[in-house]
């Protein structure tokens, strides 16, 4: 006997169509009206001749299930064993320096002590650190080295020097290896895109906030420098070049900026960049020492759909559902935010916050990167029994936003991040934008 | 602005997604098949599933 997935979600279409999809499994079906009335039928006479295409929701598509199926506790067991028992990756989000040359209203890092950048004397006993972790962690097979900061440009030194002793050591010891950058994009250069590209470069993500007098009145250096032209030049020589098949271009979004993000869509289609560039969609939101005006759900919905659609019709790729979970880079059993002072966080919003730090490079990690604050699987629970068909892409929602909405104590990261609104009503825009007519 | 195009000594490719590739081919309603186990997050596939990520980075 089959049921409908928990996990399915239905989105109507215009044209007499509905698709379903399975936030587990990912599976995206599109049946016309009729055909989900007579499979409505069906589930409930089981013993009636079976619609032709029932066979093709079943098995590993999870669209239908075995009627007996306790879906929400095999999630839960799966997303725990995968986390713990499946971990092969150690993601090293790598700080040369919390000093930064922009001066961002929005930044998660304002206000922080941004100190002085990373001294030869810790990146060598960073190296040590990582060896000895992957001496006692056999199963971990990959390494990304994700340079973060700060801006990590400001330090090309450690940036090349870590890039090199990291693939080495990745080399040594057999692991696969990826460098990826998060960077303002203002101090690339070719030649650094060219070196980074000698060592396996996976990603590059550089944040736009607008057309240029837009993105320089948000994203300006100090004493409000524009920064705008130059960071588009950096994109475009990217672009125009072999050494990375895409870039990342965030686009950070709040009501200050949300009329003209179309406009710079425009600007970079005429440029005809869309199949080099990759769009990402970023919510500014309040951190822990910055309160910035909350935006209700319903208008992020509003303002993002108008976006995508704006994307599609200008030639670039859009995503067809909007996750914000389950397992983050923080809640991973193998990972890091290395800072310039050999301090260990779990996620990079905490950096430069001493009081979120974990251990440090100097002393045992004791068994693996743990950070119990990270490890509350139990936020979940209120999930499980609201029955929320969104588990399976949220996860509870992000530890550090439950943290900032909840006092910041070490107890507020317990709490889940519950975004239902926003996941259930943009997946039901993305579907429609992405298999509905070009009029949706 | 004079761009040179170089070749890789390590060809990039997109990151590893170590999920089980979808095994259901795509009947007349199926567009997109689906696959097993945990299909996002930095733990299973090594990236942030950017544009499609919550994350605020």
């Amino acid at each position: 006997m089959l049921k409908e997935s928990v996990f399915c979600i239905r989105t109507q279409l215009d044209d007499q169509s509905v698709v379903l999809k399975s936030t587990k499994t990912g599976t995206v079906a599109k049946l016309l009206e009729s055909q989900e009335t007579s499979l409505k039928s069906w589930l409930r006479h089981q013993d009636e001749l079976k619609p032709d295409f029932v066979d093709s929701l079943c098995g590993i598509n999870g669209i239908l299930v075995d009627v007996k199926a306790d879906e929400f506790v095999y999630l839960q067991n799966e997303l725990l064993d995968m986390r713990n028992n499946q971990a092969r990756m150690f993601s090293l989000h790598f700080e040369p320096t919390m000093q930064c040359q922009l001066d961002c209203g929005y930044c998660v890092e304002k206000g922080i002590d941004r100190g002085s950048g990373m001294t030869d004397t810790m990146f060598q006993r960073s190296l040590k650190w990582f060896n000895d972790y992957c001496e006692n962690h056999p199963e971990v097979e990959m390494l990304r080295l994700i340079f973060f900061g700060g801006e990590p440009l400001l330090r090309k030194d450690i940036v090349r020097k870590s890039v090199i002793a990291y693939s080495q050591l990745a080399e040594q010891r057999r692991l696969e290896y990826m460098t990826e950058i998060i960077t303002n994009g203002e101090l690339l250069t070719e030649e650094m895109a060219r070196f980074l590209s000698l060592h396996n470069w996976r990603r590059i993500q550089i944040t736009l906030d607008g057309p240029s007098e837009i993105h320089d009145a948000r994203r300006h250096g100090k004493n409000g420098r524009p920064t705008f032209d130059r960071i588009w030049s950096n994109v475009l020589m990217l672009v125009h070049s072999d050494y990375i098949p895409t870039v990342d271009v965030r686009l950070s979004l709040d009501e200050e900026n949300a009329e003209h993000i179309l406009q710079l869509i425009e600007f970079m289609a005429e440029a005809r960049v869309q199949d080099k560039i990759r769009l990402s969609i970023g919510f500014t939101e309040s951190s822990l020492l910055t309160k910035i005006k909350e935006m209700r759900e319903e208008w992020q919905v509003e303002q993002a759909l108008r976006i995508w659609k704006c994307a599609r019709d200008n030639g670039f790729q859009i995503p067809d559902e909007y996750t914000t979970g389950p397992l983050c880079i923080a809640q991973a059993k193998h990972s890091a935010v290395l800072q310039p002072d050999g301090n260990l966080q779990k996620c990079f919003c905490t950096s430069g916050l001493s009081c979120y730090e974990f251990g440090d490079i100097s002393t045992d990690t004791l068994g693996y990167t743990k950070d119990s604050k990270y490890e509350n699987f139990g936020r979940m629970d209120e999930c499980v029994r609201e029955e929320c068909a969104y588990l399976p892409i949220c996860g509870g929602g992000c530890t550090y936003h439950a943290a900032v909405e909840n006092g910041g104590t070490v107890e507020s990261f317990s709490n889940r991040h519950c975004k239902k609104v926003l996941l259930h009503d943009l997946n039901d825009g993305l579907l429609r934008l992405s298999y509905g007519s070009k009029d949706q | 602005m004079r761009v040179l195009i170089t070749r890789r000594t390590v060809p990039n490719k997109a990151p590893t997604d170590t999920q089980s590739k979808p095994e259901v081919r795509p009947s007349s309603v199926v567009l997109k098949g689906g696959k097993s186990g945990v299909r996002f997050g930095p733990v299973v596939t090594g990236q942030v599933a950017l544009g499609k990520d919550g994350c605020g980075y």
